[in-house]
């Protein structure tokens, strides 16, 4: 007895012993599993059900004053294919596939069929880019085992080449050029990143998501622009430009009132959809990028500065000679002509060089240099436009007293049409400079605006002085020799021409900008037209851009019910 | 055993005495039956709520996993609905462009206007001379100015009509043949058929 209990206790004890040892065994791997590894093991297995998912939201749209698209986002997918399956499928051989693919994209067959081939070892290589919705749909209905697509959230510009040169464009590395470079911050969406569980078959598992990051669309931004107007502009710049053989054209229409923008045109113009359909110089807008030297337009902003400081008044004479010697050198009217006893208004009308270079001299070069820059010359404009020329001043110091005059007449100083415009906005608003506005403001997602326009002016000339000037410039439009291209029946138009020369490496050449400033109704100037055609073949004055700036302002008056004048114009004496 | 004895000693002096002796007078069934009625009910309400819980629980489940289902078809639909729209939104607009509508108003014929002439409302007087429109279309609407590359591929007036038209008339026409061919109607006007198709709108003949 006492044996076998003790053989009893033996292997009870043995057991006990086993039992403990593979408890102890599972208890440190409970510990192990539960808490040790138990995080690395939680993601495992949630990374194993789980996947993220980018969620995009889209970028904001570009609208015009009227709320018409310029640019939106819209969906293209991309078709991609693994050339290791489809090379080896039997099922969808690559030649037919081929075919039926390209007669849906529109591309050559053997183009994909190149790209397939390029690399048959590789499990990526794209078949088409940037297809539709309707496409893709047609192209998964082929059933193509060995196609795949990628969603890529694309911009589409429904208006093509009208205001294209504002509007900018959006290449393979994000925006490139005008708004949708500078006005990326209001723009830009956030993409958004959800994770989910789901099951075997793909299906979500029910309450298990979790969004991580929310997706942020864009603002809308919205422009001065009138996308109506914009294009008719465009046209009308674009037939003249081709009718004299120009390099290039502009034209500006700007709201006396405001300073806003309602059309900034350039030709050529780029299609934001097409982007390589132009030259690389033409892939921003000269309006706003390249400064020339504007000639006889400048001269109205003479006239006012002398005004505003009272050293003339619209009839001071003068007697205007064909050449005037000058210190080192000649200054010449654009026609030969006897000594012309003229006023100030007279020196306007016949655009006379030698007249406001001798009325300029009541006034010290420096206090006109003031005026320059205060009229906005040599500083960029609001707008900050991408590429935006400040036209740059050369200091007063660097002037010699051929400048001095020549900058009386828009020669030796710069400006660009947009900065041209802003002058006679100026002028036309009774001295007050407003700031030129190319965008409206940016609405956020949440129906709030941003980067709306100050929109407080500053007083550059006297009312007296502005006024007197635009007055004064009617008798350009009535009784000068473009009389009979700048007349719109019906309405007072106060506008003045300008034929500047080119200068390449330090000398003049026989290449022209030719342009007309002007403003109508004269009594009550509402709107601001500025058209240059820049090295005219055919006509190489200003008469060249008279018949669209006529153009172009009557359909402005008309577009936007401008009542016509009721009382005739009171003008000025020319001559005495 | 000695455990045995110890159990069966140690409540022998709990019970108080007076219980002990009126277990002997108490009808024994009739107490074991007040105690084990409720007990039952207990149970069977216990089990019953248990599998009713467990029913339930399955139940919801098996609706919650249908809904998701649903859910994910509809996603999926929503998704669809919504590529529908910004595409059919994104036609629109390119539709909508200046140089397409110029196109379409060259198409039907018309003319801008350069000298427009206006009516005073207050004095009844007109200003400017009313002269008919010139039609200098080509110059005033001359295309590949203001490109646009947007517009590839999308018809203009006639083309775009005609295109417009065939969809909608050609189960109309096909109806129409199969009629001819059972029951021979005097001179059907075909035309009349492409004219108004049965459920299109009233609307004039434009060309």
């Amino acid at each position: 007895m006492p044996r076998a209990q003790r053989s009893l206790r033996a292997r009870l004890a043995l057991t006990l012993v086993v039992v403990l040892a593979v408890v102890t065994v599972f208890v440190v791997r409970l510990i192990d599993i539960q808490v040790v590894q138990a995080a690395a093991l939680n993601e495992q297995s949630t990374s194993r059900r789980s996947v993220p998912v980018t969620t995009y939201a889209p970028r904001g749209e570009i609208i015009d004053s009227t709320g018409k698209v310029l640019a939106d986002s819209t969906d293209r997918w991309d078709i991609t294919a693994s050339p290791r399956y489809a090379l080896a499928s039997t099922k969808h051989p690559v030649q037919e596939s081929a075919e039926a693919i390209a007669a849906i994209t529109g591309q050559d067959p053997a183009e994909i069929v190149a790209a397939l081939q390029a690399k048959p070892d590789a499990d990526h290589a794209y078949v088409s880019r940037s297809v539709s919705l309707d496409q893709l749909r047609r192209i998964k209905e082929l059933d193509i085992s060995w196609l795949y697509d990628e969603y890529r959230p694309s911009r589409n510009y429904p208006q093509g080449s009208v205001a294209g040169n504002l509007v900018g464009f959006i290449g393979t590395d994000g925006p490139q050029a005008g708004l949708e470079l500078s006005e990326n911050d209001c723009l830009a969406s956030t993409n958004g990143v959800s994770t989910y569980e789901r099951g075997a078959d793909g299906v979500r598992l029910p309450g298990s998501t979790v969004t991580e990051t929310q997706a942020q669309p864009g603002g809308t931004l919205q422009l001065t622009i009138d996308s109506d107007l914009q294009y008719f502009v465009q046209q009308a710049i674009g037939q003249q430009a081709n009718a004299l053989g120009a390099e290039s054209a502009t034209a500006v229409v700007m709201k006396a009132s405001s300073g806003e923008l309602l059309a900034v045109a350039d030709y050529p113009s780029v299609d934001p959809n097409n982007v390589d359909g132009v030259d690389i110089r033409y892939l921003g807008s000269l309006a706003f990028s390249t400064p020339f030297e504007p000639g006889s337009t400048f001269k109205a902003l003479t006239a006012a500065t002398l005004l505003d400081k009272g050293v003339v008044s619209p009839t001071s004479k003068i007697v205007a000679p064909y050449e005037l010697e000058v210190g080192d050198g000649t200054i010449k009217d654009s026609f030969v002509h006897g000594d012309l006893n003229l006023t100030l208004t007279g020196v306007l009308q016949n655009s006379s060089n030698t007249g406001i270079a001798q009325l300029a001299e009541y006034m010290p070069a420096s206090q006109r240099y003031e005026y320059i820059e205060r009229f906005g010359i040599g500083t960029r404009t609001e707008v900050g436009f991408n590429g935006e020329s400040p036209s740059p001043l050369r200091p007063f110091e660097d002037w010699d007293s051929r400048t001095a005059l020549n900058s009386t007449f828009g020669q030796g100083v710069v400006a660009t049409s947009v900065q041209v415009a802003s002058i006679y906005q100026t002028l036309a608003n009774n001295g007050v400079r407003m700031p030129v506005t190319l965008v409206k403001g940016c609405q956020l997602p949440d129906g709030s605006w941003v980067d709306t326009p100050t929109g407080e002016g500053t007083r550059v000339v006297s009312e007296y002085a502005a006024d007197t000037t635009v007055h004064m410039l009617e008798s350009v439009v009535q009784d000068g020799f473009l009389a009979k291209s700048l007349t719109i029946d019906g309405y007072r138009v106060a506008a003045k021409s300008g034929t500047a020369e080119i200068a390449e490496g330090g000398v003049y050449t026989s290449d022209r900008v030719i342009s007309i400033a002007g403003m109508a109704p004269a009594e009550n100037p509402e709107y601001v037209v500025v058209v240059t055609l820049t090295k005219p073949d055919t006509i190489k004055t200003s008469a060249g851009a008279a018949p669209t700036f006529r153009e172009i302002m009557s359909h402005v008056l008309t577009t936007y019910r401008v009542p016509p004048s009721t009382d005739p114009a009171e003008l000025y004496p020319a001559t005495w | 055993m000695s455990t045995a004895n110890l159990a069966f000693t140690l409540p022998a002096p709990e019970v108080p005495a007076e219980e002990q002796r009126t277990r002997h007078i108490e009808v024994v069934p009739s107490r074991s039956q007040r105690r084990a009625r409720p007990r039952l009910v207990y149970a069977v309400t216990a089990v019953v709520g248990v599998v009713g819980v467990l029913f339930g629980q399955l139940g919801l489940s098996i609706l919650l996993a249908d809904n998701t289902y649903e859910i994910s078809s509809l996603r999926s639909e929503q998704q669809q609905l919504t590529r529908d729209e910004a595409a059919l939104s994104e036609k629109l607009n390119v539709l909508s462009s200046p140089q397409h509508l110029s196109d379409e108003a060259v198409a039907l014929g018309m003319v801008s206007d350069a000298s427009p002439v206006f009516f005073d409302l207050a004095t009844g007087a007109v200003l400017g001379e009313a002269t008919p429109a010139e039609g200098d279309v080509e110059r005033q609407f001359e295309s590949g100015l203001t490109p646009n590359e947007a517009l590839a591929g999308i018809p203009v007036g006639a083309a775009a009509a005609e295109q417009q038209q065939q969809q909608p008339t050609q189960p109309v026409v096909a109806e129409e043949t199969d009629a001819a061919a059972s029951a021979p109607v005097p001179a059907a006007p075909a035309q009349n058929a492409e004219e108004a198709p049965a459920d299109s709108l009233p609307a004039p003949q434009t060309h």
